[in-house]
């Protein structure tokens, strides 16, 4: 089911051989409109486990399927209203989208939406939430705040859609572990290293071991990253940036924010991506003004 | 940025910023919403590798900012629904901060998405299933078909749902 060997890792399209065919898809539908049948029997729920175990990628259409039920199960009146409202708008606009949009075929944007999948993705943390998964393979992935990907049933491609993942890989395992991201992919044979996405690039970090960063462009571009070197994955290409110190670099995977002369809007940022201000902050008043009690130079 | 590009970018911002504004002000009818929009335009623009608008300069600025703003018209038209819904069921309550009208609205929007496409009746049977919480056979009464046929409504809308979030390799 795995081929991961090394089909053309520059290949934008990855080759998911794990991916629920369309026949998987309906037998998950299937089963979730049975199960969720008032007049559900003991031989369907147990003819249900049998069709689950029977491959991996059962498991992933079900689950898949689950959060999208999931979203609609959750809205109360207001977001029913609300949907109801902007579905008939829709019809009704779309027409005048046509005319304004021109060629743009708006539903086909949908699937590779990065914003539709990072709500759905198979793994997702919350703003100020670090949470770590274990793949089928045993290797360990740490989503830091706010982020969001897919595992395939193979546990060695991982699709991040949105903010950061780490990886700690288990060295002599007979394929690459690979984390792709719209601008390019991060490849490895055993190690700990971080891929993040910061608006249209994506950055790879290695804490240990070597991995190959590409990026997904038709003239792909690759860099080999040694512990403690960094990579930015953009559409001009692969870029080296300034060398990391590794233990600054894992340092959100412990739960830490580490600042050695780094400038204050560095660490804005990066506190604003992982905390979530209470409403009652963004709406306080400011009556006082500083300044600063250094004097600039 | 290279000093090249930047300097394309600012000849072209001279020479179509201002057609680019009249182009917007006319579609969006709205000075404010547009000159918001023709500066996003300029910020898309200057995020390219390389500018690739020599031949037809207006063609392209018009590509970029058209997509702007049917996503503006969209985000503002869905955050509409939200907040009409919102004072239908309660009233004269204060409004939910806006960071969590933002998520709520960002995520009906994608549900809407997803259910976009599907026939009226399938999707009806999905909302009154998988939203309101109604029974198979009470949705086949109400839509005058058999409850099988609901079922298989339900799961038409799951499998539509399933596809467009994430694919289907075959």
């Amino acid at each position: 089911m795995v081929a991961l060997t090394d089909p053309s890792l520059n290949d934008p399209t990855p080759n998911d051989q794990a991916a629920p065919t369309r026949a998987m898809i309906e037998q998950a539908a299937a089963w979730r409109v049975q199960l969720a049948d008032a007049d559900c029997t003991d031989t369907d729920r147990a003819g249900f486990e049998s069709w689950m175990c029977l491959d991996p990628a059962h498991r992933i259409a079900f689950d898949r399927m689950g959060r999208i039920e999931g979203q609609a199960m959750r809205q109360d009146r207001i977001g029913r209203t609300a949907l109801t409202a902007m579905l008939s708008r829709r019809s009704r606009t779309l027409p005048l989208a046509l005319i304004v949009g021109g060629t743009v075929l708006l539903s086909r944007l949908a699937t590779h939406n990065p914003y539709v999948r990072s709500r759905l993705a198979d793994e997702r943390s919350g703003i100020g939430q670090i949470r770590p998964a274990t793949l089928a393979t045993g290797d360990h992935i740490l989503l830091d705040s706010d982020s969001a990907a897919d595992v395939d049933g193979s546990g060695r491609t991982v699709r991040l859609w949105r903010g950061g993942v780490m990886a700690t890989v288990r060295p002599g395992q007979p394929h690459a572990f690979i984390i792709r991201t719209a601008q390019g992919s991060a490849r490895a044979l055993g190690t700990r290293f971080s891929v993040r996405i910061s608006g249209d690039t994506t950055i790879v970090e290695v804490i240990e071991s070597h991995v190959e960063a590409c990026t997904t462009q038709s003239h792909a571009a690759c860099l080999t990253l040694a512990p403690g070197q960094s990579a930015c994955l953009d559409a001009r290409g692969a870029h080296r940036l300034p060398d990391v110190d590794p233990f600054t670099a894992g340092a959100w995977s412990e739960g830490l924010l580490v600042a050695d002369d780094r400038p204050l809007s560095g660490i804005i940022d990066e506190l604003n991506r992982i905390i979530a201000p209470p409403p009652s902050i963004m709406r306080r008043r400011i009556l006082r003004a500083c300044t600063s009690p250094a004097p600039f130079p | 940025m290279t000093g090249t590009a930047s300097l394309d970018l600012d000849s072209i911002y001279r020479a179509h910023g201002g057609w680019l504004l009249a182009w917007l002000t006319g579609h969006a009818r709205c000075r404010t919403r547009a000159s918001d929009l023709a500066q996003e335009t300029f910020c898309r623009l200057a995020e390219q590798p390389a500018l690739q608008l020599e031949a037809h300069p207006r063609r392209y600025l018009a590509t970029v900012a058209r997509r702007l703003l049917i996503d503006d018209v969209r985000r503002r038209s869905s955050e509409r629904c939200f907040l009409e819904a919102f004072a239908l069921h309660m009233g004269t309550a204060t409004p939910p901060a806006p960071d969590r009208i933002a998520e709520a609205v960002q995520e009906l929007a994608a549900l809407a998405e997803l259910l976009d496409e599907l026939p009226p009746r399938v999707r009806r049977a999905f909302l009154m299933s998988r939203v309101d919480g109604v029974a198979y056979a009470e949705i086949a009464a109400d839509l005058g078909v058999s409850t099988s046929m609901v079922k298989q409504y339900v799961a038409r809308a799951l499998t539509h749902c399933y596809i467009v979030a994430h694919g289907c390799p075959d």
